[in-house]
């Protein structure tokens, strides 16, 4: 019998998150106010997020506690196992060891509660006694309303009308741990009421989503916002990930070669990634490589500049690779993979030269996603699978180049819930799109006057 | 605004789930969603169907404007929020 699992003992949980910012060979850019130019200021931020999250959002401290109340809750599913991927290593038949962090054991099934459960625990502990965000899909969404529970907070989610109505699950889910998910555009906000005054069957937008939830944060007693993506904390809260899997690989007395993950917003693949970032920048030499999908090009095309931290333009301007505001990922079947810009500290270590950044069209993660379910068995989240296309080619280089390769990465999310992305994959509904180089500098001309690192 | 591609489906990459054309072209109100052309092109020449389907006073608005809540940034939400307060 084959060893499959690496596991950690309650106990050997990490103890504190590791911050990457402290050990930047540069500094980063600060996040500059849209309004003035300026850098954003704590007191910017004090309307939506509690102090303790907005120190941590600009903390340069190494080494953070993560406090006991969350260790208990991580404990219900953390540490997640260390698998080391047999059946697709034989599949595969390449001269490689593939182990991968599991994150689709968590209740909601995915990485995102690593990071939902802190901002419910600090949001708990500053005196805040309701949460809102907004969801497209209600990945982020779903692990916030867990989270909210586990922390005897009210959760509302606004998720866009059309999403609430036509992917049910993720709604059931949000009610299951009781937070209250509402069709966007609702009758509760200005902003949503705007929109219905001028149009009543609006099937609602993440942009609408987002005003509301911010809206309802700022104008309701003890209510403050959280955000699953992108900004510093989050990726903080992530880097769980990545050091229970350096306990777990020293315990199989090994060092990976390769350490890889998939891009969003970057929190998932930060969280395998930046342990590994430190140890390269004190001497060890492993490639870290980021996937994203080819037609959302943001690391591998873009350049570096100052953009808005998402999709609807409503966070501060952060400097990051980026394609602008105005550009409009193609269609991926990858819900967390929409982001046109990454985290600025992925961007930054894009630019420092300590990732790798890799794209994958949607047939080619597709095809890996499927080989993966049909030898390892669990069903991968859309946006999982670009990561397994980034396995699948680097198991393919280690032959070519007749060396053998360990092989690190994140398996973010299961995608029981996506089963319908399968099924278009599956009936050949998908097409193979590749950014065009004029659609692109096309993009690019958005961010044309906005200032430069 | 009806087109012959209405029914059509694809992937919106905002929010994780299949949406048909017709919801692209109205995302914004009564202008289509920002992200039309680049997630259409692909399929068929979105960009001539527009010109045919909008009006010219329409064209020029979704062509040089963005959807307002995409004007207003995180700070700028807050201080219309405590407007209202």
């Amino acid at each position: 019998m084959e060893q499959v699992k690496t596991i950690l003992e309650d106990h050997e949980i990490p103890r504190q998150w590791y911050n990457i910012m402290a050990d930047l060979p540069t500094p980063m850019k600060p996040p500059l106010h849209p309004g003035t130019g300026q850098p954003v200021t704590a007191q910017d931020l004090a309307a939506i997020f509690p102090m303790n999250i907005i120190e941590q959002e600009v903390s340069s401290q190494r080494w953070i506690d993560i406090p006991d109340e969350v260790l208990q809750k991580y404990l219900l599913w953390r540490p997640s196992p260390l698998y080391r991927a047999r059946n697709f290593e034989k599949l595969l038949g390449c001269p490689v060891q593939i182990y991968y962090k599991n994150e689709g054991v968590s209740p909601a099934g995915s990485h995102k509660p690593n990071a939902a459960i802190p901002m419910a625990y600090y949001n708990k502990a500053a005196g805040t006694k309701r949460i809102t965000t907004e969801t497209g899909a209600g990945q982020w969404g779903s692990a916030l309303s867990m989270a909210c529970q586990m922390f005897d907070l009210v959760c509302r989610v606004y998720m866009v009308k059309v999403s609430y109505e036509q992917k049910p699950y993720r709604r059931m889910m949000m009610n299951t741990w009781g937070a209250e998910c509402l069709a966007s555009p609702s009758t509760l906000t200005q902003a949503g009421r705007n929109v219905l005054a001028e149009h009543p069957d609006s099937p609602g937008s993440l942009g609408i989503a987002i005003s509301e939830a911010i809206e309802d944060a700022v104008t309701s007693k003890d209510t403050k916002y959280a955000l699953g993506s992108v900004l510093n904390h989050v990726l903080l809260y992530q880097s769980i990930i990545g050091l229970e899997a350096q306990k777990q690989m020293q315990k199989l007395g090994l060092y990976p070669d390769v350490v890889m993950g998939c891009c969003g917003g970057g929190s998932n693949f930060a969280g395998i990634a930046t342990p590994y970032v430190c140890d390269n920048i004190h001497g060890k030499q492993v490639k870290i490589v980021g996937a994203e999908p080819t037609s959302c090009p943001s690391m591998t095309k873009g350049p570096f500049a100052y953009d808005f931290g998402d999709l609807a333009k409503t966070t501060p301007l952060l400097p990051m690779y980026t394609l602008g505001h105005d550009y409009i990922p193609a269609p991926i079947h990858a819900g967390g993979l929409r982001y046109h810009g990454m985290a600025p500290i992925v961007s930054h270590l894009v630019r420092e030269k300590f990732i790798e950044p890799r794209a994958y069209d949607q047939m080619k993660t597709f095809e890996a996603g499927v080989k993966w379910a049909r030898s390892e068995g669990f069903i991968p989240a859309p946006e999982t699978n670009h990561v397994l296309a980034a396995v699948v080619d680097e198991a393919m280089r280690a032959k070519e180049e007749g060396k053998e390769k360990i092989i690190l990465f994140n398996w973010s999310g299961h995608g029981l819930v996506d089963l319908a992305s399968y099924d278009a994959y599956l009936s050949g509904k998908l097409q193979a799109y590749e950014l065009p180089d004029e659609e692109i500098q096309k993009a690019l001309l958005a961010i044309k006057d906005f200032p430069k690192p | 605004m009806k087109t012959s591609y209405d029914h059509k489906l694809i992937r919106c990459p905002k929010l994780g789930d299949e949406m048909t054309f017709s919801y692209c072209l109205h995302e914004a109100g009564d202008l289509p969603c920002t992200r039309i052309i680049p997630c259409w092109q692909a399929s068929f020449d979105v960009t001539a169907l527009l010109r045919g389907c909008l009006a010219p006073a329409d064209l020029e608005r979704f062509a040089g404007a963005k959807p307002k809540d995409k004007m207003t940034s995180l700070i700028e939400l807050i201080e219309n929020a405590k407007r209202q307060t």
